[in-house]
């Protein structure tokens, strides 16, 4: 389309075009900066990823050389020296500034040769003397002196440490010792007191710091692994190395830095100081105390810990669901036991206005009769669900019982008792009629129980048969009736039983035991 | 060469906002300011086409079209966007059809310019009007006479509607 336009008044509002490039410039320096971050971030992240590598194999490779030197200790006897050796080195290592992944191979050379810690320490000084005078390799001078203890002193002559070859074919070990300990006695410690020393002494502690950061990473990355274990050590290490950031990238760059810069003492000093200050210190003190903590419990993981709290929170939901159900449980406990007791008052308010209860009651106070008094009190106990009157009134029941039973037996006793005497009298009688018939006086005595068997008991009154002989001959001695006298009238035998038995249970009520001895 | 006014758009703004009706106005005002150069210029387009095949349909070129041209010539009093420099026109004298941009445009570069070119098209309706580049044959013509008076009445417009503002609703 056709723009022919006349301006007729016009506004600078600014021109787009410096606008669109502002903008852009804007685009392009965040870009740029973000672009920035992203490098930094991969440049970081690499280097972090390499430093912890290396840290873990250096930890690795010194924890594998600490198991050898601890195992050719252990071979050669000396295992109970262990921690002296390790401390041994340790010194040697600061004091000389040669790396203990050097001087454990070098002593276990010499401790395999000679079998002795002592010798080996020795042996190991010197060893170090003889490579810093000569410049040679650790390895071989150890090496060499422990062949050299073997008898073999070729290559002892062959680290160009002047020994005569008289003083070799000796093979005396002293001798030799004592030339080379003259030609070498504190090369290391000369070497290790200038700035190459120092250069060497921080490589040791630069190497230290390695194999405890490689310790601490393969400690995280067990606790990050869990029960997988070390298997996805890359990926844990990346993660982890990802996470620390630059941090740990920081240390690394500082104590390889330390290595190529003057002034190392300074270095170190700032080093302590930044530890205390910043938030380096407390992050290592809380590694140190998160490590004691997890010394004597096994690591877990992100995800067991999970579930442990899971667990845990649901067992304390758990109780307290137990806890309201018990308070419920109690409640209702307490609402019922007033049920209770009110029911318990209403029942005997009720048992006051039971008229067949006071019928019982009333027949009861009336009854003269025990046996009669316990079958009341068992319909009582009966009416009232009573099981304790129950069983009381079935014990009385049963005395009862017991007692009408000796009662009966007691009757047929008095029957018997009664038969015995009329006989004995209707004898006496008959013999005295006879003699006043006659004149005589013949006596005649029969036994009752011979001359009339009598049904005798058969219980419960067996004594009453003991005591039947003595009755025999007692009322056979006396030979005169027996008189009886009986309230009211006794014109049968049955009135006599009835009245013998009457008097029976008077007795007994009055408190007399019946028995056969109160009889007489 | 446009009058240049600071704080025109803003003024706009605030009228619409705060004075409406005397927003309205001013822009009543302006349109009154432009409407004889409108109305002149319309009255240069030619009721026959200048060139005799100009009026024949067919092809792709404009057709000459006096009621389309004259349709095209209008005013416009809102703000534009802002051109190249950063300039926003506050009112505007348009000449929008195709034919008539034609009209008021053709022979500005060829006459004489190019010796090869044909100046037979633009002689052929006319001589321009105007100075240096802002020179045509419908508003510009137009412009040209009316000697800037409409310029005047819109800066005048807006300088009344300014100081009306001003003093109503700014006191407020």
């Amino acid at each position: 389309m056709a723009n022919v336009v006349i301006d007729i008044a016009t506004q600078y509002t600014g021109n787009p075009a410096f606008k669109k490039a502002t903008n852009d410039a804007q685009k392009l320096e965040k870009s740029v900066a973000k672009l920035g971050k992203q490098l930094a971030g991969v440049f970081a992240a690499s280097k972090l990823y390499a430093f912890g590598k290396a840290s873990v194999k250096a930890f690795a490779e010194d924890e594998k050389a600490a198991r050898s030197l601890a195992l050719a200790l252990a071979n050669t006897g000396n295992a109970f020296a262990s921690i002296e050796v390790e401390k041994f080195i340790g010194d040697l290592q600061r004091a000389t500034g040669v790396l203990d992944d050097n001087l454990r191979p070098a002593f276990r050379t010499l401790l395999t040769a000679t079998g002795d810690v002592k010798k080996s320490q020795d042996g190991l000084a010197l060893a170090l003397d003889i490579s810093a005078g000569t410049g040679k390799d650790l390895g071989a001078v150890s090496m060499a002196l422990a062949k050299a203890y073997g008898g073999q002193t070729t290559a002892l002559s062959r680290l160009g440490a002047g020994l005569d070859k008289a003083t070799l074919k000796t093979g005396d070990m002293d001798v030799i010792l004592g030339q080379l300990t003259e030609k070498f006695q504190g090369q290391a410690l000369a070497a290790a007191e200038g700035y190459s020393g120092s250069i060497a002494k921080l490589a040791v502690a630069s190497q230290n710091a390695k194999e405890i950061i490689g310790k601490d990473l393969l400690d995280s990355m067990r606790m990050i692994a869990g029960q997988d274990g070390i298997g996805g050590a890359a990926t844990a290490m990346e993660s982890f190395a990802t996470q620390i950031g630059n941090a740990i990238y920081g240390i690394g760059v500082l104590t390889t830095k330390i290595k190529s810069l003057p002034g190392a003492d300074f270095i170190g000093r700032f080093l302590s100081a930044a530890t205390q200050v910043s938030g380096l210190g407390a992050l290592s003190k809380f590694g140190a105390s998160s490590k004691a903590a997890s010394a004597g419990t096994p690591a877990q993981s992100p995800g067991q810990r999970k579930a442990i709290d899971k667990a845990n929170a649901d067992a304390l939901k758990l109780q307290k669901s137990k806890n309201s159900l018990a308070v419920i449980d109690n409640a209702n406990t307490t609402r019922k036991l007033v049920l209770t007791a009110d029911q318990q008052a209403l029942e005997e308010l009720k048992k006051k206005f039971d008229v067949e209860r006071i019928g019982l009651y009333t027949a009861l106070n009336e009854a003269t009769g025990a046996e009669t008094r316990a079958r009341i009190l068992s319909l009582i106990a009966i009416h009232d669900n009573d099981a304790a009157l129950a069983s009381k009134a079935k014990a009385e029941l049963d005395a009862a019982k017991n007692i009408s039973t000796f009662a009966d037996s007691a009757a047929r006793a008095a029957a018997l008792l009664l038969q015995v005497s009329y006989s004995a009298g209707l004898a006496s009688f008959k013999q005295s009629e006879i003699n006043s018939l006659t004149g005589g006086n013949t006596t005649t005595t029969p036994n009752p129980l011979t001359q009339a068997p009598l049904p005798m008991p058969s219980s419960p009154l067996e004594s009453f048969r003991q005591s039947e002989a003595k009755y025999a001959s007692y009322s056979g001695n006396s030979g005169s009736p027996i008189i009886v006298n009986v309230a009211g009238s006794v014109t049968t035998q049955q009135d006599l039983v009835t009245a013998i038995t009457q008097g029976i249970y008077n007795n007994q009520a009055s408190g007399i035991p019946i028995t056969y001895s109160t009889a007489y | 060469m446009p009058a240049t006014v600071k704080g025109g758009v803003e003024l706009r703004k605030a009228l619409r906002n705060y004075a409406p009706n005397l927003g309205k106005e001013t822009q009543k005002e302006i349109a009154n300011a432009l409407k004889p150069i409108v109305k002149q210029a319309r009255g240069f387009i030619p009721s026959e086409s200048p060139l005799s095949n100009w009026a024949r349909e067919g092809g792709k070129f404009p057709v000459f079209n006096a009621t389309i041209m004259k349709r095209g010539i209008g005013y416009k009093t809102t703000p534009s966007k802002p051109n190249r420099r950063g300039f926003t026109a506050l009112a505007q004298i348009r000449n929008r059809s195709a034919s008539g941009a034609i009209y008021e445009t053709a022979g500005r570069n060829a006459p004489g310019t190019k010796p090869s070119s044909r100046p037979n098209f633009a002689q052929a309706m006319g001589n321009l009007e105007g100075s240096g580049k802002d020179k045509g044959r419908a508003i510009f013509a137009a412009y040209e006479k009316d000697y800037g008076n409409a310029t005047k009445a819109v800066l005048k417009a807006i300088d009344n509607a300014g100081k009306t503002f001003n003093a109503t609703v700014g006191k407020r």
